[in-house]
């Protein structure tokens, strides 16, 4: 479409500006109205379009404002909601670094309360081994009274010969002799006794010493079993201990990494929430060129019934200059090709 | 005990950002949609820094620092104009208005903070 095609008055210029700008000169350079005849109903056609158009950006502005909004709001739930699990793994962590009631400070309260039920058990077999001593002792002791026994035995033995010899002279001596053939006999008797009394003695020191044997050897026995018992306890203890040790260095380097994990994924997050400002630039602008068509369609449709009325379009394009609040805009106006986004260059701060 | 600093953006989002960036950062933060809205809010409360945008509803960024130096309670309090204007008479009206400081968006979190601990009042 061409300028010549646009109806006279002030929208030729309009029209102009529209249509027959070159494509790269500066907008602010619009050509000077021209004399040509312009589009009949142009001017009626955009009282009705700018409007909706003006609608239109308004819908996709504020459409993207609230979603960006969501979003942000979103995310900062999100990034606090990481910062409690960070926080929880950062407990965690110092409980398994051993600090006030943490695991490993109760897998060593457990380590010691263990090795003292061990050192007691130590403690009871000593004992009990004092006691199988003891019973050796005795043991030893029976056997001293089974020799004695023995000893009593041949001493009645001989006592018995010594009597029966001197009953033979006491026979052999006659009536002279009597008397001390009865004391013979007497002391034959006590000799007898003697020996049966030796022999009971032997009888009881044998059963003694068997006894005395066999608890030895059953407390030999038990004091075997009870050390293999004991070694196999500690054992246990020590791998079980050694198993949670390893279960508790697990979780912590679990519980590292999750915290390691969490601090970067907020990180992360909030870089992103940042990088979002570029919807407030997009906001300011879009409201700028929906407030300039709503202007514009506002311009029209009361010059509708006044065929005839001038517009300048460098007062129109300099007015909105005014308004612009980005540097983008500026450039945009000054040329033909859309300026790059300035949303991810670093903020400049001047000191006043 | 931290330290408040008023954040004035008609844009949630934007509020939002800087409210995350400053409080990361140990501050409390306060926020107003407008100049209205922050007049409103403050209502004679220690602020120890005001982060204002510019182009707002109601009453702009410039006009909240005039009023805000004509309150006693608010004389030498330290105001960050956080826009996305960067034309010199912009910068220059804010500055003969009693801004200390401009800034102009996309913001980065560590220059905001690096001025906002310049700036805010002890």
């Amino acid at each position: 479409m061409k300028a010549s095609d646009a109806g006279s008055g002030f929208w030729t210029p309009l029209v102009s500006l529209f249509f027959d700008a070159p494509r790269n000169a500066p907008a602010q350079e619009a050509p000077a109205p021209s004399p040509r005849p312009g589009i009949e109903g142009l001017d009626r056609l955009c009282a009705h379009v700018l409007p909706v158009w003006a609608r239109n950006i308004e819908s996709s502005r504020s459409q993207t404002e609230r979603a960006i909004g969501e979003l942000v709001a979103n995310l900062t739930q999100l990034i606090g909601r990481i910062e409690a699990t960070a926080r929880a793994s950062e407990r965690t962590a110092g409980a398994m670094h051993g600090d006030g009631a943490g695991v490993v400070a109760l897998l060593g309260a457990c380590e010691q309360d263990l090795a003292a039920l061990t050192r007691t058990l130590q403690e009871a077999m000593r004992a009990r081994d004092a006691i199988a001593a003891d019973v050796q002792r005795l043991g030893d002791y029976a056997g001293e009274l089974k020799e004695m026994a023995i000893e009593v035995s041949s001493i009645a033995s001989q006592t018995n010969l010594l009597a029966l010899n001197a009953a033979i002279e006491a026979a052999r001596a006659g009536e002279s002799g009597r008397g001390f053939a009865v004391v013979a006999d007497a002391v034959r008797t006590l000799s007898g006794r003697s020996a049966q009394t030796g022999a009971r003695m032997r009888e009881k020191a044998e059963t003694i010493g068997a006894a005395m044997l066999a608890a030895k050897a059953a407390a030999a026995h038990a004091a075997g079993e009870d050390h293999r018992a004991l070694g196999g306890a500690e054992a246990t203890i020590r791998a079980v201990l050694e198993r949670f040790k390893n279960g508790v260095e697990g979780l912590k380097s679990s519980g590292q990494a999750l915290l390691a994990e969490s601090r970067g994924i907020r990180e992360a997050i909030e870089q992103v929430i940042v990088q979002l400002q570029f919807q407030d630039r997009t906001s300011q602008i879009l409201a700028q060129a929906r407030d300039d068509i709503a202007r514009l369609a506002e311009r029209v449709t009361g010059a509708l019934g006044r065929p005839g009325e001038q517009v300048s379009a460098e007062a129109w394009l300099a007015e909105m200059r005014v308004g612009y609040t980005t540097e983008e805009q500026h450039r945009n106006h000054a040329a033909s090709v859309a300026a790059p986004a300035s949303a991810g260059a670093g903020s400049a701060v001047t000191f006043f | 005990m931290a330290k408040t600093i008023l954040v004035v953006d008609d844009s949630a989002s934007l509020r939002q950002v800087v409210a995350l960036t400053l409080r990361g950062a140990g501050y409390d933060v306060l926020e107003a949609c407008d100049g209205k809205d922050a007049v409103a809010k403050l209502d004679g409360r220690k602020v120890h820094l005001v982060i204002s945008d510019v182009n707002m509803p109601n009453m702009d960024g410039i006009a909240l620092v005039r009023a805000l130096k004509g309150m006693p309670a608010y004389k030498f309090t330290p105001i960050i104009m956080l826009t996305t204007e960067s034309q010199e008479a912009k910068m220059a009206e804010g500055r003969s208005a009693g801004a200390k400081a401009w800034m102009v968006k996309p913001f980065q979190p560590p220059q905001m903070l690096d001025a906002v601990s310049r700036l805010v009042l002890p």
